[in-house]
């Protein structure tokens, strides 16, 4: 079973979302880096630098699926698949976890800690929270 | 509904994440992981279930005529007991599909050959066999299971559990013997993963007691079992071919860069004989190339290589992973020859960027005898 961490909030996409003043940091859940399996590579946009890049908060269809593009230059690789990452709130990446580019491992054993991908520095936090699931929620989905 | 192996129960006791692969419901990992998984099996042993490989006996006067016309390889070098990779090829030299024979006589061989293409295989059979006088041809795979048990302690799991001494059974030989409880069973010197190992078969009622009977015969020489996962990335590594992959109905042998199968020396006509020799003799457009990545990345099948300017392209990727044992980012991709020499720098597009890498002789991995 998928460990879901009380008190931060979820996308339907299966990534987590810390808020901290107007900073959200953004990871994989426990789900999604499962689901994955042995994480090989962390694409940050490494070579263009993802830091300062604007990021527009995905959009649901009615099925609940994305109906809006995963973040250009960024993806989660596994062994097996190559998992897309969606901004889960509009603002622009504050900071990137470098060091991922050496240890995209850490996602697979830390997910909710060491291994966070980005932090934004949140744009419509009022307009957007809404869209965003609880532990509860989650669970629901995380299975 | 997906087909099951004889061994899924023994796969989900285990809490195996199974996936589809090919119609089969298959593990791709245990909880262990992909990446122990690969490198327990090169510093011990694995144990894969291969049930899903399709297994055909081919036999009667006409078995060794009918293998020699459908065969890229030569069938004469094989004695009883022996074993051979080969592949069946269309005139134009493509691979219909690799295969394994092993020769019980000159009128009774078992073929090993890929789930995803049985059913094509036992038509390409039927079908050249109405030139041959006496071949029966039939479908074992449902009645049996397989396994195979790689790694540098295979021989030394395996020994505890039959009575024929495996020192005897060098590299390509096969024996039946028995395993304990009274299984009976074929027991090859061959596999897939670049190390020393047995692929082993017994009947399907008796895979749960063998299968058991392996993993503990292994328990003291920590072997684990292992999914599907590793086996890519191991054979991968070993650069050994996959169908669909670096050879298929639109690859030939020669492109695959597994052309010591074509025995220039084979006198008999067998079908592709002309388009290979012909391969063989005046070389082809493209051809396999071993790939490393210079850049950060993985380079998954499918996707295009560029010249070093990311400018034009010169080829596809075929397999790519991140190898456990280097841990690096490897390939395999049919490369234009103008372009495919050791040492060159090419690109590969991944999606919005591209990633340098540089092209370096095959194996990534070479075969590892047992010491």
């Amino acid at each position: 079973m998928a460990k879901v961490v009380e008190g931060l909030l979820y996308t339907r996409t299966h990534q987590w979302v810390k808020m901290e003043g107007d900073i959200a940091t953004v990871g994989l859940t426990d789900f999604a880096q499962e689901q994955l399996g042995e994480i090989v590579y962390v694409e940050l946009s490494w070579d263009e630098g993802l830091k300062g890049k604007a990021l527009t908060a995905v959009k649901y269809d009615a099925k609940g699926e994305p109906a809006s593009d995963p973040i250009s230059g960024v993806s989660v690789e596994s062994q097996k698949a190559v998992g897309d990452v969606y901004a889960p709130l509009s603002g622009e990446v504050a900071e990137v976890n470098e060091s991922l580019k050496d240890a995209p491992e850490t996602i697979n054993s830390d997910c909710y800690g060491k291994g966070w991908l980005f932090k934004i520095k949140a744009s419509a936090w009022d307009a957007e929270k809404g869209a965003l699931l609880d532990a509860a929620k989650y669970k629901e989905i995380a299975q | 509904m997906l087909k099951q192996s004889p061994l899924n129960d023994e796969h989900l006791a285990l809490g195996a994440r199974m996936i589809d692969f090919g119609g089969w419901s298959l593990p791709v990992q245990y909880p262990t992981g992909i990446i122990e998984e690969h490198l327990n099996t090169r510093e011990n042993a694995g144990l894969f279930d291969i049930s899903h490989m399709g297994e055909l006996k081919v036999s009667g006067g006409g078995a060794f005529d009918l293998l020699q016309y459908v065969s890229v390889n030569d069938v004469s070098l094989m004695g009883p007991g022996g074993a051979q990779y080969s592949t069946f090829c269309l005139e134009n030299g493509t691979v219909v599909d690799d295969v394994f024979y092993y020769q019980y006589a000159r009128d009774s061989f078992k073929v090993i050959v890929n789930a995803a293409n049985k059913d094509k295989d036992l038509a390409w059979l039927n079908k050249n066999a109405a030139r041959f006088k006496d071949v029966t041809i039939v479908d074992q795979s449902a009645q049996r299971a397989r396994v195979s048990l790689q790694g540098p302690k295979a021989q030394d799991v395996l020994q505890s559990l039959v009575p024929v001494d495996l020192a005897t059974v060098k590299r390509f030989q096969f024996t039946e013997t028995e395993l304990k409880e009274a299984v009976p069973a074929f027991v090859a010197r061959t596999g897939y993963t670049g190390e020393d190992g047995f692929e082993i078969s017994f009947p399907a009622g008796m895979a749960k007691a063998a299968w058991r009977s392996i993993l503990g015969a292994g328990k003291p020489f920590h072997l684990l079992p292992a999914g599907l996962g590793a086996r890519d990335t191991l054979r991968l590594e070993a650069c050994y071919s996959l169908y669909g992959h670096e050879i298929s109905e639109s690859i030939t042998p020669v492109e695959a860069g597994i052309e010591f199968i074509i025995k220039k020396a084979k006198q008999v006509d067998y079908i592709g004989k002309e388009a290979l020799l012909n391969q063989l003799e005046h070389g082809t457009g493209r051809k396999i190339a071993g790939l490393k990545a210079i850049d950060k990345g993985i380079m998954r099948s499918g996707l295009e290589i560029l010249d070093d300017a990311g400018a034009k392209r010169v080829g596809i990727i075929t397999s790519g992973t991140f190898s456990p044992s280097l841990k690096e980012s490897i390939a395999l991709g049919l490369v234009d020859v103008d372009h495919n020499k050791i040492g060159a720098v090419v690109a590969v597009k991944v999606r919005d960027k591209h990633i340098r890498a540089k092209i370096v002789p095959r194996p990534f991995y070479a075969y590892h005898p047992r010491q």
